[in-house]
Formats: structure tokens, C-alpha cells, sequence
């Protein structure tokens, strides 16, 4: 009888503690419940929220990279891809009617959103705890207001009326968000601004956390943006622009370089010219830049890419003779007779040790200066001869002509051409300006003419007015049928 | 959750209350009788018809306890009592027979071998049953089956095309063939649609473990109703292993050994170097280049530009130097050897299978191997009358050289289609040739370098131990207790050398070492009572079930090495060490099942079964899933009115069976909430930024299968024919499916259980005799499939895996995209121009007539899977000769050959197929294949998905054709040998189809959904084999 006591042994010891056997450790896995307890929780979480501006750089289709990036800077019609990623790239080269349904929509649209819900927890969770002191927290919920205007102000810009979100998902049925109107989208920017400005952040910060110069040099941009089109606030959104970029020029941190490959330059990252950038890192974080710009002729070392952003001959030729911007491997390289590509993204160090870990440029010191006298120029009523507005300008063309003479008065027009000429290519800074302007570059004449109505070379036709937004993503409607109905506040 | 554990705990008490209460009741001792009159001996030796010994036939005195085995040679002697009396003799697989003795005092008996495979005894879950009164769809293949080709190094490959419904695909050349199984089709998105596998009754068993020679059979269990008793994770059918046991009364060695002789089966048309040179020329003399009136010759041409290998690849006036087949230097004759040792026997009551192997496989790609060693041991003891115990300890370790796979960069195998003819392997200086050698080529390495430069080396050392213990409780009462573990070490090695353009050379050397170590254990105990009532017979099981396991992987790789000399191994020795990652993962069960099968005389048989999961992979608010099967069967043949029948129709049943199985395959922790870790970076550093990760979603749970089947068995002729019909109809639900969330919400999406996949399908198997005479015989097995998926339901959503497009309403690995109607013309100048095309440029179809081509212009242009598949396997033996001849074939399927498609594109910068040359000209318009040009001019854009691409690729093959000789046993008894056979096979002999590319049974990508993508296809071998088996 007794050989069996180890059995009725075995089965009793089987049966102790059932509920606990089947409990998850997820030991390798942080979940949210663990979070937000200590001040190195909230730098990692701050540090997680900046990885959003990286998206439109580094979304990846089949081997082909940053085709966002590639999609949306072929908009304005002075550059083609012939190594292009597909109808979905095509469609914005050539300029069809995009299609809802076209893939770069649906990750610029949540290039919106998905790093908002990030920012939106951080500033509700650092909000509330006591772990970190007051100084702290208000410079990092300074940093999230910055980050969350950013991301609104690019959503507003491609697809105008969205849903306006400033507080975490609670729930994943609550999801029919309405669209707010353009206005209510950027009052928020401008109230997440105005906060920023307040919290104490440093006018520069070289580790490349957002400054004070970043937080004014977009509201300047937002307030020139609120003067123009949709809003047409007119001549006191202008004058709130001057002033707001005449104080990132009068903190006096910002300089612009000598030369244009300063600007390439590793060693100059978050430095001198450069106001706000996408930090990259060779080792872990790097950037797809430099190859998926280049056409395949050029040898670079581990450029296996096949697409480039080639600008159209005429655009190039749009440039001034003697314009420094055009000298070889300044903007621009010759790889062929006739055969020009930009380089504005050439990573010396890449082209032989790739990855490239250069960081990708958001606003810089020239886009500053240009928005001063433009908007003091549009104050004026389209011609100034304000000497701050008229020096801010001269640095820029000084940089370009170094012989030309300092003009006594600077038109909108003249400005709005420079701004094309300088920041072309660097990401929907030149569509952006388009949209708000509705003036563009003939690259035929040189002169500025009205977009709607004018066919850029690369395009199949001219721009109409429903091509100054983006469609909403077919996805998204089909997943939140409010977004089909227009903005109600 | 509450009322369920409820009821969990109430049945594990009474179950356990039951054992003890039966325990208790067990008399402690038991006694058999023996019988004492012993008055003479009578000796003999028992065969077959063909006269073969048979070892182990139980012989025993009618009406007494009187009883011996035959010893290895067929002999056996017994003392008898004086007055004579009957002998029973018997043997599995044998019409037992029973013989006065009378006065003799040798008796040699030829037994008759029972043809009804109807006696047959299936292994199901949890016990076994007879194959007669079987209520479910269950297919057996036995041990020498698998061992019909001889190469096969893993159970799947040795499965391919036995069992009708059971479709597996050879998906690779390389060793291993990486076959991948699926049972009635495919029901799943996002989890495995692999089987599930028991082995020698461990549930969830790693199947590549075990080496083919150890197989005593493996029975599928299909439908929902046999694999429902494996609850949540029976969906996608379960595959019973039973290795082999010891027989007692016997001693026997075995030894067998193969060498094979692997070569490339065939090789695709791809431009010689005279072709390829013809090509670029052609390029360079694009007619709508921007100066057409200014000559532009090829570099290799006179007058064209000059660049550094010129006057070492051409002559003078532009033809080539050298013409190098790249697909046969790549490939090599890989020679193998396998062997394998096995000892087997018993005594009274212990009995022992013994089996080490040693599998030597190359493959043919260069460098490419896979060895293994194994052992093997089980042990089956009868401790006491009331206690069997059966122990099994199976242990080894393998190692390969892989070729690397990824479809998506400059591979060897990629560069074996792409490397231009006119380069050489090696230049006369010994250095290799390089792509880029030529001016304008798309720069990459050669394939014999990265063969022999690239290494990637992976191997795992595995064990797995079951200790199974049967107590009898009573004569209808058995208590099985099971013990078993497993554990598995695995590694992968990478190094690739400081010199590789496109590999390793941007990185200076790049090594990468990944550890693995995967642990499970698990204890079932159940209760199985059998019982007969008159006719009626009942058997009931009922038990528990815990399993537990847990893993984890370490990957560290550093880059920048000085030196190629550390290879992988001194990681220390690059000077950028890479981040490190590792994974923990884990996940446990707890079970209770319980099944039922009663017959009536018979005739009538009813099943059921139900078992409860409880997994730590499900949500928090669906911890336990119930699973119930039922199922019925009728002999028709054993009703009296079929009695006139029997001559013709010697077995008739029909039976039915319904049930809910489940797939828990949704990974570890995939209910939580989680926070995502990755690197960002500030000062120019890699700081660690956290975000969010995934939405919780404590009601995630399995996925949900639920099929009927019903089935007729019917065997002619007194059983020269059996043929099994199975018609099934399967639906998937709740399908572990990413749901789409408005992005507002912070989240792309989240998982959850949504949507239907359907699979309905007609299986056919047909066994037959065909002629049986004393020397000669002929019989013929047939297997036919027809599965048939469709989606039911996927949230409204499309999903576009590669070339392919997944919709409710259609069916699954559907290829989708444009539709190419050929090239434009020169006068469609204007139309074309409209598309944005000139004259030379693809034309697609433009599906929607709306004047652009759009996504809405795709078309439905072919499916990765076939429309039926047949086998047929012929065996002629005439004395010791016998003769096997295996025939695959599958018809309407179609590949994505995206080989072809990517090295067809209009300005291509690596060789290409043949074919090529047909490309538009001003003088040859009527092509699909659009004019050739450089890079530098207008582009024909291609598409991926392209109706040009995917091609028809039904096929019939010769899978193996085998010749086996068995040398008479009467010539070997001088030399103490048993049996010996030897035998040639060749493996792969014969392709018929018009696939272009290399094998029409191929995917590069997932088999699951991306069936029948051809990408850079890993070549598959023609294995010529010489085998030699010894019985001692």
C-alpha cells in the first residue's frame, strides 16, 4: 500500500497553487503600470519622445528609405526621382490628384499622432509627480509643448483641419475624433508656444534637446503662417513675426557659417547656423540621408539605394551666375555633364565609413533671417527699407554674392525667391512657404507667380486648389468616419 | 474565470480522489500461475511466405500459460506437455494461426501476412485505438516509409506526399529542404500554421530532433475531432511520433548506411557572356537617349569609355575573355554519408532500443553543410505486474554552414544569377573578380567569394527525456503518468571578412555571435478505463496536464576588425562593439482533458472528447478555453445484409466528426501593455529613449478552428484496395489579428481576435494490390488533395504581402498587380506619352480606363498554392528485388519569379536571363519585355507585382526512384547475418514543368502567405544515393 503514497504524493503536490502557474513575468518587458516612478524614468521618457521627429527620415519601404521625406519635398515640382519608389512616390512627383489611399498619406498622418500620444502621456504623467523639483519639470514640459506644437503645425500643414488631441488615450474604443478647425489648431500651437517660451529653456542647447531658439523660431514661423493663407491675419500676424524672429537674431547665439559645408560639417551639429535638428548618430541612430539622396552614379560607400532628389535642370539654372550656393559641392554636385544632384546631405564621413550619422536639419539661423525681412517687408506693404529687416536679408545674400552691394529697400518677392533658393530641399520648408503664400518660383522666368494655375516642370499639369492639402488617409476615414465630415469648431 | 478554475479544481479532486480510492483497491500482490507438466520439446522456425525469418512471433500452448518468442532466425523451442496439444502462433501484423502438434516434433509455420491493414492500432492522443473502429480522419505512415529516401535528415522531409490533406513544400535546396507542413490549409494571419507535434506523447515536441531511423510511425491526426483532445493548440492538426521500442524475445543490429552524390538539378537560361555583352551594347544604344544621332557604344566596345579591367576582360574588338557559368561555380558535387547503429531486443521483461546516427550532409552550394549526431535509448521494463515503465532519452547536437537567405541584399545566392559571364572567378593574379570590374554594373562581390568568405555557422546541442509509468490499477483500469523534458542550447555564428563591398567591407569586418537556450518540462497523468460489456466496449480517459517553459537569446556583434584571422570567435577583437540584445520569453499550461470512444459489435462507434486550456499567453479575462469534439462511426460491412458483400466490398465505413480546436501560437506577453526601449541620441551619444509600445488587451486569446469532416473507408477485394475519402470544411475564427486603430489614438493598432478564414478540401487515398503472386508484386498508394481557402472576414481590411493581396471573399496567397499587355509602339507615341511613357516602354493595362495608371489598375494574376496536388508511389519487388518509384505532381499553381522579374529590368546592371534579348526595338516591337537602356536614361519603371512575373508553375516530378536488392537470408546465415539489402536511389530525378525559374516548389519569403515567392531561390540538389543495411 505504501508504493502508492508516492503517487496520491505526486498528484497533490500537482494541484497546489493552479492561479499562480499560469501568471505572465514578463521580465524583459517594461509595462506602463512600472512607469514614470523615478526622475531616470522621465528623462527616458522625455529622450522617447523626441524619436517621433525622426519618422518622415527613416520609414522604410521594400529596401527603399525615406520615401516620406522623398514624396514630400518633390511637391513644389522642382526636383524628380527617376529611381523613384513607385506609383505611391510618382503620384506627388508628376503631381496626380493623390490618391487617399496612397501609403506615404497614412505615415504622414501618423507621423502626426503617434509621437503625440507619447507627449501627451509625458506631459500628463510629469504634470502630476513630485519625484523631480519644479525647475526641472517646467523645462521638460517645456520641451513636450514645443514637440507637441512641431507635430501639430506639420499635420496642419499637409492635410489642414485634423484632430485636435492634448491629453492620453484612455480607451481604445474612444477613437471618433472629430476634426477642429485650422484656427483651433493653431491657437493650441501658439498656446503650447507662448508656454514653452516661459519655462526657462536655454536659448541653445548642444546636447540637442529643444532651446528657446528653437520654441521662438517655430512660433515666428506659425505667426508668419497665421498672416498668410488660410488665415490671412494679415499685417499684425507679419509684425508678431518680426518681432518674434527679431529676438532669436538679438539673442545673438545664432551666427550663420562661412561656407555651405559648414552645414555638413559632423562637428558642427546643434552648432552656430544650426537652431533645431533631428539628432543621428552613426552607431545606433543613423541617417538614411545621404545615400537616398544620391543618384546611383555617384560612389559612395554602401549606397546600395536605387533613388535620388535630383533637382530639375531648370531649377538649377533658375540660380543667379555667381551665386555661391551653386559652386560645386556647395547645394549642389555635377556627378555627370548636365547631370546635377543635390548635396546638400553629402556626408564626407559616410561616403567612406558609412552609416552616415549626420543629424538632419530642421530650422536654421538662415530660414531666421529671411522670415525677419520678409515679414517686415510684408508689414511694410511689400517693400521695406528697414535696416534690421534689410541686414537680416544681407547676411543671407552676402553669404551667396559676396560682392553684391547692400540693397537700400528688399521686396516680399525678392525675399520669398531667397527663401527658395536657400532652404530648397530641406524638409516642406519650400512647401510650406508655397501653401502659405500660394506664390511660387517660374523657374522659366525667375520671377514669383501664383501657384495655382502655374505647372511646375516636372508635373503633368498645373496646381490647383485642392492640391494645397493632403487627403486625409482612405485608412484613417475608414477607421474614423468623422474625419469625412468637416470641422465643426 | 472564477466559475471556471472552479470547475478545474473540482475535476482535478475528483480525478484525484478517483486514483486514490482505485489505488487503494489494487490487491498488493499478483500471482501468475505456471504450469509445471513438461514431458518434450518441439523446435521449428517460423517465416514468412516469401520465406523470410521472422523473429519475435509469440508462440504459445493453447489453454495454458505455456509460451516463447522465435529468436532472431525464425527459431523457437518449447516444451510441450506429453499429450500434445495446439499451438497458437502470432504475430503483429500476421493472421495468427493455430497448429495441432500432434506427434511432430518440429513445427515450421509460414505465417500469412495480414493484408487488412484494418488490424492496424493507431497511436491518438493519449492512448491508442484500432484503426477499424476509428471515428476520425487519421493517417499513418510507418517508420520505413519515411526511410524511402534516404537522405532525408528530418521526419517533414521523409512525409512529403504520403498523406493525402497533408500538403508539405520543400521550400529550399539547402540541407533539410526547410519543408514547410500544412494540414488542410492555411487559417491563420499572424500565428504559426504549422502542426503540432507529440512526441512519444510530449505535447508540443520539437519534430527536427528526432532522426527518421528512430520512427516506429507518425499518424496526423487532421481533423478537429482527433486533435481536439490537444485543445488550443490542436488547429492546425497534430503529428504523433512514436519512436521505436524493443521487442521482447529478441536481439537484433541494424546498421545502415547511405553516401549520396548531390548535384544541381537544373540550371536556369541565363546570358552567356557573348549575351551579355550583346545586352549592354544594346543599352548603350537606347534609341530615345538624349543625343540619338551621336553613337554611345557599351565600355567593352571599341570606342567606348575606358575603364581599369577593360583589356583584361575583352579583346580588342569588344567580345569577352572569359564566359563563366556562375550557377556551376557555385554549386559543387556534395557528397554525404549517413549512418545509423541500432540495437533492439528484450528479455522477459525488459526491452531496449538502442540507435546512434551520424549524418554528414554538404550541400550544393559551396561550403554549405549540415551534420548531426544523435543517440537514442529507450528502455521498456515491466518493474512489476502492476507497473510498465517506458524511458526514452533522446540526445545530440548538429551544425551547418548556412547560405545566407535574405532576398533583399547582395547574397551569393543572389549574385549566382547576377554576376556577369564575362567576368572569371578569379583573375590570372589570383584576385576575384568583382561586378563592378565592369564600368557602369551594379558593384557587388562574386558568389565563390562570398561562399567562401562569409561564414555562418549554426548549431544547438538538444536532449529530450520521457519517462512514461503505466500502472495497471485493476484489468479495466490503467493510471499513465508522464514525466518528459527537453532542453536546447542553440548558437549562430556569423563572420563575414574586413574585404566585402555591399557585405562587411563599410563595417571592416562585421561578427556576430547569438546564444540561445530554450527549457520545458511537462507531467501529464491520466486515467484511461477500457472495459468490455457483451458487445459493447468502452473506453474512457480522463486527466491533467502541466507544461512549463521558458527561454531566452543573447546576441552580441562587434564590427571593425583589423584582421580576418578571429573570424566570429574573438568578438573582443573588433574595435566598434555593436548594442547588445537579449530576450526572455516564457509561457505555461495547465490542462484538463478527457476522451471517450464506445463501440457497439463493431458496428457502431460513437467519440467524444473535451479538454480545458488554460495558458499564461491568454488575456487576463479568457484564461481558460473549452474544446469538445464528437465524432461517429458505421461498419457497414459488419452489418448481416452486407454479408453477400464481403467477397467484393470487404470493408465499408462511413464516418462523421465535428470539433473546436484552438491555436495559442500568439506569442509570449502579447496581452500587457508595453513600454518600447530603443536608442535615440543627444550629445552626439546613444541615450536610451522609452515609448509606447502596444495597447493591453486582456481579452487576446486563441484562435479558433472548427471543422467538420466526414469520411468513407472502403476496402475491395479482401483488401487488395482501400481507398479513404475525406471531405472537410474548416473554419478559422477570432484570428489573432492586428486591428487597425485611428492613429489618433496614439496607436497603429492593436491585437485582437478578428476574422475568418474558411478551408474546405477532398482528400483522397487509395492503397491497392495490384498483382500478388509467390514472386511478384505490385501495389500502388495514391494520395489526392483538393484545398480550396477562402477569407471570410479581416476587419475590412486588405492586406498586401509580396506580389499578393489578402481580401475577404477571396482566397488566400493570391499573387495581385498590374497586368502587362506588352511594350508601347512607336505609333502609340501619343497614348503612351499620355502614361508618361515613350515608345519601347511596359504597357499595363489600365484596369479602371481612367488615363493613369493607379493603384486601382491591379488584377488578381495567380495563386502561390496549387489547386490539387496527387502522389503516387509504385513498388515492384520480384524476389529480393524491389522497385520504388515516387511521383509528385501539383497543378495550378503559379511563383512570383521575381528572379527573373528584377533581372529583366529595362536598365539592368547585372546579367540576366536569356530571354532578355527578346526586348523591344524599333524593328522587333511585339514583346513584353521593354527596351533596354542605361540608367542615365528616360526610365521604364517596373512593378513588382507584375503579371509578367508570375508565372504557371504546375509540375509533375520523379521524387525518388529506388532500387533495393535483399540478399536471400538463406545465403547469409554462414556469415551470422540476419538480412542484408542493398540499394540505390535517386532523389529529385526528373522536373516537368515550364517554370523558368530553378524549382516550382519554392517560397523565399514566410510559406504561409508568401507561398511560391521565388527570389534568388536556393538551387535544389538531384541526390543520387547508394545504401547498404545490415541485419545482424
Amino acid at each position: 500500500m505504501k508504493r502508492f503514497i508516492f503517487i496520491t504524493g505526486l498528484l497533490a503536490l500537482c494541484l497546489t497553487s493552479c492561479e499562480d502557474f499560469l501568471e505572465e513575468e514578463p521580465v524583459g518587458i517594461l509595462t506602463t503600470s512600472q512607469f514614470f516612478k523615478t526622475p531616470n524614468q522621465i528623462q527616458t521618457a522625455i529622450d522617447g519622445a523626441y524619436r517621433g521627429l525622426a519618422r518622415p527620415f527613416t520609414s522604410v519601404f521594400l529596401g527603399l528609405p525615406i520615401s516620406e521625406f522623398l514624396s514630400f519635398t518633390a511637391l513644389p515640382g522642382f526636383s524628380t526621382n527617376p529611381f523613384g519608389t513607385g506609383p505611391d512616390e510618382a503620384s506627388f512627383v508628376r503631381l496626380d490628384d493623390i490618391d487617399p489611399g496612397n501609403g506615404y498619406l497614412r505615415e504622414a498622418f501618423n507621423t502626426v499622432y503617434i509621437p503625440m500620444e507619447n507627449i501627451n502621456t509625458v506631459i500628463a504623467n510629469i504634470s502630476e509627480t513630485a519625484v523631480i523639483d519644479e525647475a526641472a519639470k517646467n523645462k521638460y514640459l517645456g520641451q513636450m509643448y514645443f514637440l507637441r506644437a512641431y507635430h501639430y503645425f506639420y499635420g496642419v500643414k499637409l492635410f489642414g483641419e485634423i484632430p485636435l488631441k492634448t491629453t492620453p488615450t484612455t480607451s481604445i474604443s474612444d477613437v471618433e475624433l472629430s476634426k477642429a478647425t485650422v484656427e483651433k489648431i493653431y491657437n493650441q500651437i501658439v498656446a503650447d508656444l507662448e508656454n514653452a517660451e516661459t519655462t526657462g529653456l536655454p536659448w541653445r542647447d548642444e546636447s540637442g534637446h529643444a532651446s528657446l531658439g528653437a520654441v521662438k523660431t517655430l512660433l515666428a514661423k506659425v505667426y508668419l503662417d497665421m498672416a498668410g493663407f488660410p488665415l490671412q491675419k494679415g499685417a499684425e500676424y507679419y509684425q508678431k513675426a518680426y518681432e518674434k524672429a527679431k529676438e532669436v537674431i538679438a539673442s545673438g547665439e545664432f551666427i550663420l557659417f562661412e561656407n555651405y559645408s559648414d552645414l555638413r560639417d559632423p562637428a558642427n551639429k546643434n552648432k552656430g547656423e544650426h537652431i533645431f535638428m533631428v539628432q543621428r548618430q552613426s552607431n545606433v541612430a543613423n541617417s538614411e540621408l545621404h545615400n537616398a539622396v544620391l543618384p546611383p552614379a555617384i560612389p559612395s560607400a554602401g549606397n546600395i539605394f536605387e533613388s535620388a532628389l535630383l533637382p530639375t535642370i531648370e531649377f538649377y539654372n533658375s540660380y543667379a551666375a555667381g551665386d555661391r550656393r551653386t559652386e560645386e559641392k556647395a547645394f549642389f554636385y555635377t556627378y555627370a555633364p548636365g547631370e546635377v544632384t543635390t548635396y546638400k546631405y553629402w556626408d564626407e564621413e559616410a561616403a567612406v565609413t558609412p552609416p552616415s550619422g549626420a543629424n538632419i536639419p530642421i530650422f536654421r539661423y538662415a530660414d531666421v533671417l529671411l522670415m525677419c525681412a520678409e515679414a517686415k517687408a510684408n508689414v511694410d506693404g511689400g517693400t521695406t527699407s528697414e535696416p534690421a529687416a534689410i541686414d537680416a536679408y544681407f547676411q543671407v545674400r552676402n553669404r551667396a554674392f559676396p560682392n553684391e552691394a547692400k540693397p537700400a529697400s528688399i521686396t516680399v518677392e525678392e525675399m520669398l525667391k531667397e527663401r527658395i533658393w536657400e532652404l530648397t530641399f530641406e524638409y516642406l520648408l519650400t512647401w510650406f512657404d508655397l501653401q502659405r503664400t500660394r506664390k511660387t518660383l517660374d523657374v522659366a522666368s525667375g520671377e514669383m507667380v501664383d501657384l495655382i494655375g502655374h505647372q511646375a516642370t516636372p508635373h503633368l499639369r498645373a496646381f490647383k486648389e485642392s492640391d494645397l492639402y493632403l487627403p486625409i488617409p482612405t485608412e484613417q476615414v475608414n477607421l474614423n468616419p468623422k474625419l469625412a465630415e468637416p470641422a465643426t469648431n | 474565470m472564477k466559475n471556471d478554475y472552479k470547475f478545474k479544481l473540482c475535476l482535478i479532486l475528483s480525478i484525484c480522489m478517483l486514483f486514490n480510492g482505485i489505488i487503494m483497491a489494487v490487491p498488493s500482490t499478483n500471482s501468475i500461475t505456471a504450469a509445471s507438466a513438461v514431458d518434450r520439446t518441439i523446435t521449428g522456425t517460423i517465416t514468412t511466405e516469401d520465406g523470410e525469418v521472422l523473429p519475435g512471433v509469440n508462440i504459445l500452448v493453447k489453454g495454458t500459460t505455456l509460451g516463447t518468442v522465435t529468436n532472431v532466425q525464425g527459431n523457437y523451442s518449447i516444451n510441450i506437455p506429453d499429450q500434445g496439444g495446439i499451438l497458437i502462433i502470432s504475430s503483429i501484423g500476421y493472421i495468427s494461426v493455430e497448429i495441432p502438434v500432434n506427434n511432430r516434433s518440429v513445427v515450421d509455420v509460414a505465417l500469412v501476412e495480414d493484408v487488412k491493414a484494418l488490424e492496424e492500432v493507431v497511436v491518438v492522443g493519449y492512448g491508442t485505438i484500432n484503426r477499424a473502429n476509428i471515428t476520425t480522419a487519421v493517417s499513418t505512415v510507418k517508420g520505413e516509409e519515411i526511410l524511402e529516401r534516404p537522405t532525408a535528415i528530418n521526419i517533414a522531409q521523409g512525409l512529403a506526399g504520403k498523406v493525402a490533406g497533408v500538403n508539405i513544400m520543400t521550400n529550399s535546396g539547402k540541407p533539410g529542404g526547410a519543408p514547410a507542413i500544412k494540414i488542410r490549409g492555411v487559417g491563420s494571419i499572424n500565428t504559426s500554421s504549422s502542426p503540432l507535434f507529440v512526441i512519444d506523447g510530449i505535447v508540443g515536441a520539437d519534430p527536427t530532433i528526432i532522426d527518421p531511423n528512430i520512427v516506429e510511425s507518425v499518424n496526423i491526426l487532421k481533423d478537429a475531432s482527433a486533435s481536439a483532445i490537444y485543445g488550443a493548440r490542436g488547429a492546425n492538426g497534430v503529428v504523433v511520433i512514436t519512436t521505436k521500442k524493443g521487442k521482447v524475445g529478441t536481439s537484433e543490429i541494424s546498421f545502415n548506411n547511405s553516401i549520396s552524390f548531390g548535384t544541381l538539378q537544373r540550371e536556369v537560361d541565363l546570358l552567356d557572356a557573348a549575351g551579355a555583352a550583346e545586352m549592354f551594347r544594346r543599352q548603350y544604344d537606347y534609341p530615345f537617349r538624349a543625343d540619338p544621332n551621336t553613337p554611345r557604344p557599351a565600355p567593352h566596345l571599341p570606342g567606348g569609355e575606358d575603364f581599369p579591367r577593360k583589356a583584361d576582360l575583352f579583346n580588342p574588338d569588344g567580345t569577352p575573355i572569359y564566359n563563366t557559368n556562375w550557377q556551376r561555380e557555385s554549386t559543387r558535387l556534395a557528397i554525404s554519408h549517413n549512418h545509423s547503429l541500432t540495437f533492439s531486443g528484450g528479455k522477459e521483461d525488459l526491452s531496449v532500443t538502442a540507435n546512434v546516427s551520424y549524418r554528414n550532409n554538404e550541400g550544393i552550394m559551396l561550403n554549405s553543410y549540415d551534420k548531426r549526431v544523435n543517440a537514442y535509448i529507450n528502455l521498456g521494463w515491466q518493474v512489476k505486474p502492476w507497473l510498465h515503465i517506458q524511458g526514452s532519452l533522446n540526445a545530440g547536437a548538429n551544425q551547418g554552414n548556412n547560405v545566407d537567405l535574405n532576398p533583399l541584399s547582395s547574397t551569393a545566392l543572389r549574385k549566382m544569377y547576377e554576376m556577369l559571364p564575362f567576368l572569371p572567378v578569379r583573375y590570372p593574379d589570383g584576385t576575384y573578380s568583382r561586378q563592378g570590374d565592369y564600368l557602369g554594373a551594379e558593384d557587388s562581390e562574386n558568389p565563390v567569394r562570398l561562399l567562401n568568405e562569409i561564414e555562418n555557422v549554426v548549431g544547438r546541442t538538444y536532449s529530450l527525456a520521457n519517462l512514461v509509468g503505466t500502472f495497471q490499477l485493476s484489468n479495466y483500469l490503467d493510471l499513465v503518468t508522464t514525466v518528459g523534458a527537453q532542453t536546447t542550447a542553440g548558437y549562430d555564428f556569423y563572420y563575414a571578412g574586413t574585404m566585402l563591398r555591399g557585405v562587411s567591407a563599410n563595417q571592416f569586418g562585421q561578427a556576430r555571435r547569438t546564444h540561445s537556450n530554450a527549457g520545458n518540462w511537462t507531467n501529464e497523468n491520466y486515467l484511461n478505463y477500457h472495459n468490455n460489456f457483451g458487445k459493447h466496449s468502452l473506453e474512457v480517459i480522463g486527466g491533467v496536464s502541466w507544461y512549463f517553459s521558458r527561454s531566452t537569446s543573447t546576441l552580441a556583434e562587434a564590427h571593425n576588425f583589423f584582421d580576418d584571422y578571429y573570424g566570429y570567435n574573438s568578438l573582443q577583437a573588433g574595435s566598434n562593439p555593436r548594442p547588445p540584445s537579449s530576450t526572455p520569453l516564457g509561457n505555461q499550461w495547465n490542462s484538463v482533458f478527457s476522451r471517450m470512444n464506445y463501440n457497439f459489435d463493431n458496428r457502431y462507434m460513437l467519440g467524444a472528447s473535451f479538454r480545458v486550456d488554460g495558458s499564461s499567453r491568454f488575456g487576463a479575462n479568457k484564461k481558460y478555453g473549452n474544446f469538445p469534439s464528437f465524432s461517429a462511426g458505421w461498419n457497414i460491412s459488419n452489418e448481416q445484409f452486407f454479408d453477400n458483400l464481403r467477397g467484393t466490398v470487404s470493408n465499408l465505413k462511413l464516418r462523421i466528426s465535428y470539433g473546436v480546436v484552438g491555436n495559442a501560437e500568439i506569442g509570449d506577453f502579447v496581452t500587457l501593455a508595453r513600454l518600447t526601449t530603443a536608442q535615440t541620441t543627444f550629445n552626439n551619444q546613444a541615450v536610451t529613449g522609452v515609448t509606447l509600445g502596444a495597447l493591453a488587451n486582456p481579452d487576446l486569446s486563441w484562435e479558433s478552428s472548427e471543422q467538420f469532416d466526414i469520411g468513407l473507408e472502403l476496402g475491395l477485394f479482401e483488401g487488395r484496395a482501400n481507398i479513404t475519402l475525406d471531405l472537410y470544411n474548416k473554419v478559422n475564427s477570432d484570428l489573432l489579428y492586428f486591428k487597425r486603430l485611428a492613429s489618433t489614438t496614439g496607436f497603429t493598432g492593436v491585437m485582437d481576435n478578428i476574422g475568418d478564414i474558411r478551408n474546405r478540401g477532398v482528400e483522397i487515398g487509395i492503397q491497392t494490390t495490384n498483382i500478388s503472386t509467390d514472386n511478384f508484386r505490385w501495389s500502388t498508394g495514391f494520395n489526392f488533395t483538393r484545398n480550396v481557402s477562402k477569407v471570410l472576414d479581416l476587419n475590412g481590411d486588405i492586406m498586401y504581402p509580396w506580389s499578393g493581396r489578402i481580401m475577404e471573399g477571396r482566397p488566400l496567397n493570391e499573387f495581385f498587380g498590374y497586368k502587362r499587355l506588352g511594350t508601347w509602339n512607336l505609333d502609340e507615341a501619343d497614348e503612351a506619352a499620355s502614361y508618361g511613357k515613350l515608345p519601347g516602354d511596359v504597357k499595363w493595362q489600365d484596369t479602371n480606363n481612367n488615363g493613369i495608371k493607379d493603384l486601382d489598375d491591379r488584377v488578381v494574376i495567380g495563386n502561390g498554392m496549387p489547386k490539387f496536388e496527387a502522389n503516387m508511389i509504385n513498388t515492384f519487388s520480384f524476389k529480393g528485388l524491389s522497385l520504388l518509384i515516387d511521383l509528385q505532381s501539383m497543378y495550378g499553381l503559379s511563383l512570383a519569379q521575381t528572379t527573373r522579374h528584377l533581372q529583366q529590368n529595362a536598365a539592368v546592371r547585372v546579367n540576366s536571363y536569356a530571354v532578355i534579348l527578346d526586348a523591344w526595338t524599333p524593328t522587333h516591337q511585339d514583346t513584353e519585355i521593354p527596351a533596354l537602356r542605361t540608367p542615365n536614361d528616360p526610365p521604364s519603371p517596373s512593378e513588382v507585382a507584375d503579371s509578367y512575373a508570375v508565372e504557371d508553375a504546375s509540375f509533375i516530378r520523379v521524387r525518388n526512384v529506388g532500387l533495393t536488392y535483399r540478399v536471400n537470408p538463406a545465403w547469409l546465415s554462414d556469415i551470422h547475418l540476419a538480412n542484408l539489402v542493398i540499394g540505390v536511389n535517386v532523389e529529385n530525378a526528373l522536373l516537368f514543368t515550364r517554370y523558368s525559374g530553378m524549382d516550382p516548389e519554392y517560397t523565399s519569403l514566410g510559406s504561409q502567405l508568401e507561398q511560391g515567392v521565388d527570389i534568388y531561390q536556393y538551387p535544389k540538389p538531384r541526390t543520387l544515393s547508394f545504401n547498404l543495411n545490415v541485419n545482424f
